[in-house]
């Protein structure tokens, strides 16, 4: 039995991605762990396959406390991770990678043995993996399967997978699905981590739901039904009385006609003034694009964007901002702010009047204006990246603020904040929407229910449904997992 | 800043000893290499040729550290240097201007050669697609074999194959391509602090996704560097071609200055002057390497001990940006 014991893990950035939580994984199941995206899922998995080292806590093997300074230690004791995005080594073979992985748990095998090994295990379970076929030419499927060989061949006892079909075919999803299930049957324990509700029911033996870093349920294959765990998942959300905010009805400020795009299908939306309209959706569902589109860094390849009546399809990144959309991108270093320099040169930066001779007073001051409107902790002067994740955020939308927009797009905004700091940023969102519109792209349904007006929900690159006030949660919630 | 200063003289130490090391190997005698090294960076002489084969180095440095903080790999300026000193050699010696318009000429022609041959790379990266490394360093080649090309057939003098001299009232001296290098790596410095093309570069370098979004249009950004890393190193190879060069005969390339400029912008970390200062320690390595033949070492030790030098140099640069 694998036991992780009250884990808390908080990250430098000052997030609490694991809040004591604990789990148990026994020899012999499938345990289904789900949560939305920044649940804490991953966070845990890698705590417990030693990639991470946790804040407090404990992890237990048959009741004997392990600490893992390394994956490779854990590798050793019997656990083996499969991270969502398998990295096989380029320019190996399967074979060869294979082979590096069982000499990294200290095994080893001879080159024709080992291949033997494979073929045997791969047509014993249906799988085709060929083991002397490159590893850069591999799906994200065949990688998938790669990996899950790996741990039959070094008899691992614990096999944990992290979100093992979301790239996958739903026929590669159900050869994954035996793969567990002879896992299981030769006594391994398997930790599933999925947010996909379908495969969880068919698979799990018991399921396990996280939410905002912490276990909130756990559930026995009998006695989960979809609604429970939806409702575990998403929160006892009360049903949103309040009606449409006053002024939600003037003209159209954003508008999206069958916009498509790199794994975005079809989206069609708009943006009233004073209204705040929300983009609900499962991680990876073509939201980053859709976002990516609407700033202009990615062209649409087909449909129509309009920005208060005019068409800014063609138009570049910096028109459409002139042109007053305002931007708050997902990752906050790097895509909203740049590292390396100073507050008051990460407000300047994206405003677009800037003169050719920069004087930096004036810099200082714009920042200082801005600062003012959105306080935060650290000056002018100080370099960005040293801010807390809280406080980039707030230095984002002061800046955004300062600019005065039509049209707040606004992506994650609170993901991996704070209680206090979510609060804050979702009255300034609302507040930027009164004077404009505001699209607000989250996979926090919650914050959704709470602040929009209006709710789309986007699947595999669609708007699959639209919902308005009074929101039936229900229903949104099962648009998400279509 | 300070520490890294440090760190470069004690890499740069060690190296030194590293090398007389090495030489004292080669002829048996550690004292006469001290000695040949101690007078490299004592006396007049040797002093001037590091003054003037830094020239060249600096003003690709000061270049390539632009393009270098925008992430645009450039490693071109061999190749603009090249034409540079060619364009530079044709109006000096071939062209019949002369006075004030022939001055004005070696200005503006040999900058206008780099920076066109630099729009190359940057065409290639921003319309195909295509890497600025290779692509950049493939053309330096090509700039090589043309101007080979020219020296053997249209500038060709004589019967051997060596080009007409820059007549002695054109030629000048190592204090004029010092102030230029001074001048560029000053300007440089405050484009980026204090213009809005620098702050571009600035953000573009350390947050692509960032400029993009708010604005920054990447082609404008990568023209920007390119002209001007061109244009800086098209003068830099007149100013070699006036200062010491003077004729060129098919042995004349490739003269390396482009490389050791890439390699002086690196150790700089990207500063512009940091580059100038870089630029005199290379240069006064390629003037060791000469003293240390006239002592006595084979080619080949001397080419390694430069090398032991500028290699625990860069290790100590290294190690420092590893622990940043």
């Amino acid at each position: 039995m694998f036991f992780a014991d009250r884990i808390t893990v908080v990250y430098p950035t000052g997030t609490r991605a694991n809040e004591e939580v604990s789990l148990e994984l026994r020899g012999g199941e499938i345990l289904a762990l789900l949560g939305e995206n920044g649940a804490g899922k991953t966070t845990l998995a890698k705590v417990m396959a030693g990639l991470l080292r946790p804040t407090s806590g404990r992890l237990l093997i048959d009741g004997e406390e392990v600490s893992f300074r390394s994956y490779r230690e854990a590798l050793a004791r019997g656990i083996y991770y499969v991270s969502q995005h398998p990295q096989l080594i380029e320019g190996l073979t399967v074979l060869e990678d294979v082979g590096l992985t069982l000499s990294l748990a200290g095994k080893r095998a001879a080159r024709g043995e080992l291949r033997e090994a494979i073929r045997r295990l791969s047509s014993k379970l249906g799988l085709k993996v060929e083991p002397e076929s490159l590893c850069e030419e591999l799906s994200a499927g065949e990688r998938q399967r790669v990996e899950a060989i790996k741990p039959l061949l070094l008899g691992s006892r614990f096999v944990i997978f992290d979100e093992p079909t979301t790239h996958m075919s739903p026929l590669e999803a159900r050869a994954l699905g035996e793969i567990m299930k002879e896992m299981k049957r030769e006594g391994r324990g398997v930790l599933f981590i999925s947010h996909k509700l379908k495969e969880v029911m068919e698979l799990a033996d018991r399921v396990v739901v996280m939410r905002r870093g912490k276990v909130v349920g756990g559930l026995r294959r009998e006695e989960a039904d979809p609604r429970k765990i939806l409702e575990l998942m998403f929160g006892e959300v009360q049903a949103p009385t309040g009606e449409r905010r006053e002024g939600a009805r003037g003209e159209v400020l954003l508008e999206l006609r069958d916009v498509k795009s790199f794994r975005v299908r079809s989206v069609s939306l708009k943006v009233r003034m004073g209204e705040v309209v929300g983009v609900a959706g499962v991680a990876g569902n073509g939201q980053r694009e859709l976002f990516e589109v609407i700033t202009g860094i990615r062209a649409a390849e087909g449909g129509r964007i309009f920005l208060a009546g005019r068409d800014i399809t063609r138009l570049s990144p910096g028109e459409r901002i002139k042109l007053g959309l305002s931007l708050v991108p997902e990752d906050r270093l790097g895509w909203a702010l740049v590292p390396g320099l100073d507050v008051a040169t990460n407000v300047y930066f994206a405003l677009d009047s800037k003169r050719f001779i920069i004087d930096w007073g004036e810099v200082k001051e714009v920042a200082q204006r801005a600062l003012s409107i959105v306080p935060i902790a650290g000056s002018p002067d100080s370099r960005v990246e040293s801010l807390s994740g809280g406080n980039m955020q707030r230095l984002i939308l002061a800046r955004e603020l300062y600019r005065d927009p039509k049209v707040i797009v606004a992506m994650n905004p609170t993901a991996g904040l704070d209680y206090a700091t979510t609060r804050a940023v979702r009255e300034m969102i609302v507040r930027l929407s009164e004077k404009g519109g505001a699209l607000l792209i989250s996979e926090d349904l919650d914050e959704l229910l709470e602040l929009a007006d209006r709710i789309y929900v986007m699947s595999r690159g669609a708007i699959v449904g639209e919902h308005s006030r009074p929101f039936d949660v229900e229903r949104i919630a099962r648009d998400m997992v279509s | 800043m300070e520490q890294r200063g440090w760190r470069i003289l004690g890499g740069a130490l060690l190296g030194f000893a590293l090398a007389v090391l090495l030489a004292s190997i080669a002829t048996g005698d550690p004292i006469a290499i001290l000695r040949s090294v101690i007078w490299v960076y004592t006396s007049p002489a040797p002093l001037a040729n590091v003054a003037l084969f830094s020239v060249p180095i600096a003003m690709a440095a000061v270049g390539l550290s632009l393009a270098y903080r925008a992430k645009f790999i450039t490693i071109g300026a061999e190749g603009q240097i090249i034409l540079g000193s060619l364009v530079a050699l044709w109006v000096a010696a071939y062209s019949g201007l002369d006075g004030p318009a022939a001055y004005l000429a070696l200005a503006l022609l040999p900058a206008a050669a780099g920076a066109l041959y630099a729009l190359l790379p940057f065409a290639l990266r921003a319309y195909a697609g295509a890497n600025e490394v290779l692509s950049s360093l493939m053309l330096n080649f090509v700039a090589m074999y043309l101007a080979n090309y020219f020296i053997a057939t249209y500038l060709r003098e004589g019967p051997f194959v060596i080009t007409r001299a820059v007549p002695p009232e054109l030629r000048t001296g190592w204090q004029l391509g010092v102030l230029a290098s001074l001048l560029s790596a000053a300007g440089a410095w405050l484009l980026l602090r204090r213009t809005a093309v620098g702050l571009a570069i600035e953000v573009y370098g350390r947050a692509p996704r960032a400029a993009e979004t708010y604005g920054y249009d990447p082609k404008r950004i990568m023209l920007s560097v390119s002209l001007l890393s061109g244009s800086l190193a098209g003068l830099g190879g007149a100013l070699a071609m006036l200062s010491f060069q003077h004729s060129l005969t098919p042995m004349s390339f490739p003269p390396g200055y482009g490389y050791a400029g890439a390699l002086v912008a690196w150790l700089s970390g990207n500063s512009p002057l940091g580059s100038f200062l870089a630029s005199l320690f290379f240069s006064s390595l390629i003037v060791l390497g000469r003293s240390l033949q006239a002592a006595g070492v084979p080619l080949s030790y001397a080419l390694a001990a430069q090398a032991l030098i500028v290699l625990s140099t860069l290790v100590a640069v290294a190690r420092e940006q590893r622990w940043r």
